[in-house]
């Protein structure tokens, strides 16, 4: 019970840490409304420059405290929410959730991809022998440290040289309004948390090896193959878990740049073209993250503490 | 393996190619003049032979920009900046946070327990989306309603600002750690002042630490450099919103207002930035600073694996045996949390 409470507890504060981070150009900025309106004006042709208007920047935390509340009231009429595009407001919430979905769909299916990938991946490295082994992880130690947009414009620019040279269209690259792409993104998006968990559940089974179970499990003469899939990966699950959550953090900005560079609608590309002028959808797209996120961790930590695959001194949330 | 991190290839290899792009960049800024810009490709007797920008040759490896200029030069121009921007950002994040964090371990104990999981929401959104949803009102939506000082500061301060929370939490840990170790509970027992223990027991154990995590932070920024340069946010300049404006910020190199952007100098995020929006046009423009990126996070991420190798050979000596009396296997995610982070 106890358990349950601090979750809970920790849960709502986490949903003020959102709400600090989502409101803090209000902690800086007091007056968006006269400079919104200049914008419009610009942008209905009524006006041409907005030199004249001078705004300044100070520490405002009244300011700051009163549109998280102001924020926190919005959240309860989510339906009527609007945001400025092009000098008028717009609806939000039909196209944001269906940007949402399509987002979701890329991010999951890469996390999840990658995790089964990675776990095919590392069991081939695993059973190789020693000197092929080194050497895949230094590649791959390489790979991890390459940034994620090289790798990414990398794959982007290999996919369409092979389309160019052999004219046979395996993956869509480009999308439209109305025909989204999900192979290819999802693909690109795949690639990296497969090279990091791949790398990470390498340290971790070599760890593993000299344990005493495993060369028990050895002298009764199981194959080794059936060590790794039967004893080892079940005692490994537990410390990736708690990798997981950076794992997902940085795939999650790789998704950023991802639906940048191939020009998607995404949800993620929507909060970087409109949230700058309406901040309140920062507040929104981190709740839709961090809400079913958080289900979901605190689901497969209660499952794995059951299971006993999770040490309570390294908890994670 | 013994080896002091200055003695391992890696480091070394690290250090030269940071030290020349630095220096070769800091010498081709003071000899450069710029070429007067240019639409045309011209040949040796004045004959137009094509357009800028032109495509990778032997004569431009990375090939022209808009003006006609050299993209190897430019980026080499731009190097100074970048990569100084990186040391100030960096030093600034560890040194404010190790403030902080000492704070959190002694004042504000009690409140210690109620941070993480505020701090605990930063994990749930990209770095760059915050600095852009922070800055972009300043720098881009409304930039001409703001003062230029404004606008080159608030950069600066929100790449500082979002990796403070996590990175004070990270050093009060390392604090509240080393005062449960017998050292410090004897020389508090044999009347150490605070001071003393600060500089003879505390700092000792945390300086490698440190070192380790200002290089993990140089990689971290110069990953976030690329990606708001991709999202159109730099250093050197801004990206002009609705309305063309004639600011700029101090000594401009050149200009493209067709692009929707000004510049003052060429750090690498804004000639990303540049690149990205003629991405369908001319999309080799864009390897030129990606290439660079590469280069120095691989260079960065050699010095660090040369100061954890170092520093695991250090702790090895300390540790404590196992029950089976060989000596407990560290695995290298052992002593930094954090594998990498999102940014």
């Amino acid at each position: 019970m106890y358990k349950w409470m601090t979750k809970i507890l920790h849960f709502l504060l986490t949903i003020l840490g959102i709400f600090m981070i989502s409101n803090l150009p209000y902690l800086f900025i007091e007056n968006f409304k006269p400079v919104q309106m200049i914008l419009t004006m610009i942008y209905s042709g009524e006006l041409n420059n907005g030199s004249f208007l001078y705004s300044d920047v100070g520490f405002k935390p009244w300011n700051y405290f009163h549109h998280m509340y102001m924020t926190f009231l919005d959240l309860f009429h989510l339906t009527g929410q609007t945001y400025f595009v092009l000098g008028h407001q717009e609806r939000v919430f039909p196209t944001f959730f269906n940007d949402y979905l399509y987002s979701m769909i890329i991010f999951c299916g890469a996390l999840l991809l990658g995790v089964i990938f990675s776990g095919i991946l590392s069991l081939i490295i695993i059973l190789l022998p020693l000197r092929l082994k080194n050497f895949i992880k230094i590649f791959f130690k390489l790979m991890q440290s390459v940034p994620d947009i090289f790798l990414i414009l990398v794959i982007q620019g290999l996919v369409i040289l092979f389309i160019q040279t052999t004219g046979w269209k395996v993956f869509k690259v480009y999308g439209g309004y109305n025909d989204p792409i999900y192979a290819l993104p999802m693909l690109c998006l795949a690639l990296l948390p497969t090279i990091f968990i791949t790398f990470f559940l390498l340290g971790l089974l070599e760890d593993q090896e000299n344990e005493l179970y495993v060369e028990l499990a050895k002298t009764k003469g199981i194959r080794k193959s059936m060590i790794y899939i039967k004893h080892i990966y079940r005692n490994v699950l537990g410390s990736l878990f708690i990798h997981f959550k950076s794992i997902f953090w940085f795939t999650l900005s790789s998704l950023l740049m991802i639906e940048v560079i191939f020009g998607i609608n995404g949800f993620l590309f929507f909060i970087y073209r409109y949230a700058p002028e309406t901040p309140k959808l920062m507040t929104f797209a981190l709740l839709m993250i961090f809400i079913p996120f958080f289900i979901l961790f605190t689901l497969i930590q209660a499952f794995l503490e059951k299971k006993g695959m999770l040490s309570h001194e390294n908890s994670l949330l | 393996m013994k080896i002091a991190f200055y003695k391992n290839p890696l480091f070394i290899l690290g250090i030269l190619i940071i030290a020349t792009v630095f220096i070769s960049s800091i010498y081709i800024n003071k000899n450069y003049t710029p070429k007067p810009p240019s639409y045309w490709v011209y040949n040796h007797s004045g004959l137009v032979i094509g357009t800028n920008p032109q495509k990778p040759s032997s004569r431009h490896l990375l090939g022209t920009n808009h003006f006609g200029a050299d993209v190897v030069t430019l980026l080499l121009l731009g190097a100074k900046f970048t990569l100084t921007a990186m040391f100030i950002i960096g030093l600034l994040r560890v040194f404010l946070s190790l403030f902080l964090g000492f704070l959190l371990s002694t004042i504000f104990k009690p409140l210690k327990k109620l941070v993480y999981p505020v701090v605990d929401s930063l994990h749930f959104a990209p770095a760059a989306l915050i600095i852009y949803t922070i800055t972009a009102p300043f720098l881009i939506v409304y930039s001409w309603a703001f003062d230029n000082h404004i606008k080159t500061f608030f950069i600066y301060f929100s790449l500082t600002l979002v990796a403070l929370p996590s990175i004070s939490l990270f050093i009060s840990d390392e604090i509240d750690h080393l005062r449960k170790e017998e050292f410090i509970q004897s020389a508090k027992l044999l009347g150490g002042g605070i001071f003393h223990q600060i500089r003879n027991h505390y700092w000792p154990h945390l300086k490698p630490k440190l070192i380790i995590l200002v290089t993990q932070h140089f990689i971290q920024i110069m990953l976030l450099f690329a990606h708001l340069g991709l999202l159109g946010l730099f250093l050197s300049g801004t990206q002009v919103g609705a309305v063309s404006t004639t600011t700029t910020l101090g000594s401009v190199s050149h200009q493209s207002h067709e692009n929707g952007f000004t510049f003052s100098g060429n750090d690498w995020g804004g000639m990303l930035a540049e690149a990205k929006n003629d991405f369908m046009l001319y999309p080799w423009l864009i390897w030129g600073p990606c290439l660079s990126f590469t280069i120095v996070i691989l260079s960065l991420t050699g010095i660090l694996e040369s100061f954890k190798s170092n520093f695991k050979f250090r702790r090895k000596r300390h540790r404590k045996r196992s029950e089976l009396g060989k000596p407990a296997v560290i695995s290298e995610n052992d002593f930094i949390p954090e594998i990498k982070t999102g940014t």
